[in-house]
């Protein structure tokens, strides 16, 4: 550690490793890297507040480097900051360590246990999915249970659009299991999952009136009256191509198409990005009135924030692997923050 | 369910070719109008006879086209459809690859045959305002004669089988270019590919059978043909499994 000679704090030695800015702080408990803002450890699940000295702004590690730049307002108002933590001024100096799926102690946020209530709808046992030397999933353990909107969560390139494609048929893995309702995937399961995938699928030359005949063609279970009627409400004329559609309205016709289904799970791959704030908000309200209440909604996206409210569940994965899972509720209330400041904390470095 | 892909398949044909077929008959027409023409009118000015003349050759590579045309447009549909964006639709379908396969190669011989007709009533009318005598009679009487000698099954079962393994040629061509990446230069030089390979193996059965100097006999009693047929059984039978695999197990949507 290095004495600051203008704010006499003690800083990280120039040796320390990365700048780890006024981002990180080290866990008072285990000692790993955590971010500053947490109320919790997300290693070993300490509250780390009681370690923040009361009657000061909890922010305190975002004052330090204010402090060390000799901010006289910093070090005025925030006298912890110019005395430091002592873990900090005993110069730990861990490598830098981002969140570890693999971390024993994040068992309790990976359950594959569904409640009593629920029925299994998907299982993937010791998934893996490779594109060449490439892995896309890799040892993926994880069940969806009926009767909940879930949210599938992760950043780019973390196995979303993979693992959905790979419950609707699109795809087969490399290796392990994964079964609908029980059954291997085939025709079959098809049959009971409804898919809209993260782009236009219906040909353009098809009009509304032709693809609601092909859906209750080849689908026994798509309610065509409540099609046309959701549709009706939108001023979308049965008659129009699809070609003659905006981008927004395209997206729109697929969901209600998707949603009309009465199937045993849905699959939304990035349902709202794209469309604007509005369609937005329509789109999550015609997936909360409009799926079947015992069947689940597998929401693949990146705009937490917009469908937090509506999730019952949050899968997250990080290249290929499961990271979190857990109800919503469980989730916000163990770490003290929004599913999105989780989702952040967990991917941070990503 | 492979009534009702087989229903959307000929409905997306009619729809296609619908067009195709009125042009062709409105120009057969046209020309059966203009011959008539001509022979009413002896001292047709040269004009005329050049837009006859021109209308004619339009009318000849038009009726070529769409021969191959059927043909084109049936292994184009099997990739947009199985491996376009559309592919998101219909391998979601609760349907097997086999079903989507039979139905399309279904829907490519209904199409085929309404186009063979469509040529031949488009020829007869044109030939015989042109004079030429074509009888109908004869061609019955052409088919009665490979009945009676025993040669018609073979000489159909060897076209059928044939044309059956060009759609699957071209089906495979089309998945094996979906699986590498979708590069149309080497989707095309592999049905290239393909097409000589097959025609490479048939010239060297028809040299056994001439070599071995009983070509004659053999053709007359649909040896050759039954050969043929087998030898385009196999191959069909292999492309389709190639096909499946690749469907089930290799699909790669863009």
């Amino acid at each position: 550690m290095e004495n600051d000679e203008k704010t006499g704090l003690q800083t990280p030695s120039v040796n320390a490793g990365p700048d780890w800015g006024s981002e990180w702080i080290f866990c008072p408990v285990c000692g790993e890297q955590i971010p500053a803002k947490g109320a919790f450890c997300m290693h070993c699940g300490s509250n780390i507040q009681e370690f923040r000295v009361p009657g000061t702004d909890s922010d305190v590690a975002s004052a330090q480097p204010q402090a060390q730049q000799g901010y006289p307002q910093a070090q005025q108002t925030y006298p912890q900051a110019q005395q430091g933590y002592g873990h900090v001024q005993q110069g730990y100096n861990p490598p830098p360590k981002f969140f570890n799926p693999s971390d024993p102690r994040l068992k309790q946020f990976q359950s594959t246990t569904l409640k009593p209530e629920q029925q299994e709808l998907v299982r993937c046992t010791n998934l893996n999915k490779s594109y060449g030397m490439q892995s896309a999933i890799y040892d993926l353990n994880l069940a969806i249970g009926s009767g909940r909107i879930i949210g599938l969560l992760g950043p780019n390139g973390s196995g979303k659009t993979t693992l959905i494609k790979l419950i609707c048929g699109l795809l087969t893995p490399t290796a392990g299991t994964i079964s609908v309702c029980g059954m291997p995937i085939g025709p079959s399961t098809k049959a009971l999952v409804s898919y809209l995938p993260d782009r236009s699928y219906i040909p353009d030359w098809m009009t509304i009136r032709d693809i609601i005949e092909y859906f209750s063609d080849f689908y026994a279970d798509f309610r065509a009256p409540l099609a046309e009627t959701m549709l009706a409400n939108m001023n979308i004329r049965l008659d129009a191509r699809m070609k003659t559609l905006s981008k927004g309205n395209q997206e729109k016709v697929q969901l209600v198409l998707v949603m009309s289904r009465n199937a045993k799970i849905y699959l939304l791959d990035e349902p709202i990005a794209g469309v604007d704030p509005v369609a937005r908000d329509y789109i999550l309200d015609t997936i909360l009135r409009m799926h079947n209440p015992e069947s689940s909604v597998l929401l693949s996206t990146h705009l937490i924030t917009d469908i937090e409210p509506v999730l019952d569940e949050a899968i997250m994965i990080k290249c290929g692997t499961l990271v979190l899972q857990g109800e919503a509720n469980q989730l916000r209330s163990k770490f003290g923050k929004s599913l999105n400041d989780i989702f952040k904390e967990v991917f941070a470095g990503c | 369910m492979l009534g009702k892909l087989l229903k959307y398949e000929l409905r997306y044909m009619i729809r296609d070719f619908i067009r195709i077929y009125l042009f062709y008959g409105a120009l057969v027409l046209f020309l059966v109008f203009m011959t008539f023409l001509i022979k009413v009118d002896n001292g047709s000015g040269t004009l005329f006879i050049s837009l006859y003349t021109t209308l004619l050759s339009v009318y000849s590579v038009f009726t070529v086209i769409l021969a191959f045309l059927t043909i084109t447009h049936n292994i184009k549909r099997f990739r947009v459809n199985m491996f376009s964006r559309e592919g998101y639709l219909t391998n979601t379908l609760p349907v097997t690859p086999e079903q989507h396969i039979v139905a399309k190669l279904i829907a490519g011989a209904v199409n085929y045959i309404i186009s063979y007709i469509v040529i031949l009533v488009g020829v007869f009318l044109l030939f015989s305002e042109l004079g030429v005598r074509l009888s109908i009679s004869s061609l019955f009487r052409d088919v009665f004669d490979l009945t009676k000698n025993g040669k018609l099954l073979p000489q159909f079962l060897a076209t059928s089988t044939g044309f059956v393994a060009l759609l699957l040629c071209g089906y495979l061509s089309s998945a094996v270019r979906s699986m590498i990446g979708g590069s149309k230069t080497k989707g095309t030089l592999l049905l290239v590919g393909m097409i000589f390979g097959y025609l490479f193996i048939s010239i060297m059965i028809s040299v056994t059978f001439e070599s071995n100097g009983n070509r004659y006999e053999a053709r007359s009693s649909g040896l050759e043909s039954y050969i043929f047929s087998i030898f385009h059984t196999c191959i069909a039978a292999v492309e389709f499994y190639f096909i499946t695999h690749i469907i089930k197990n290799r699909l790669n949507l863009q």
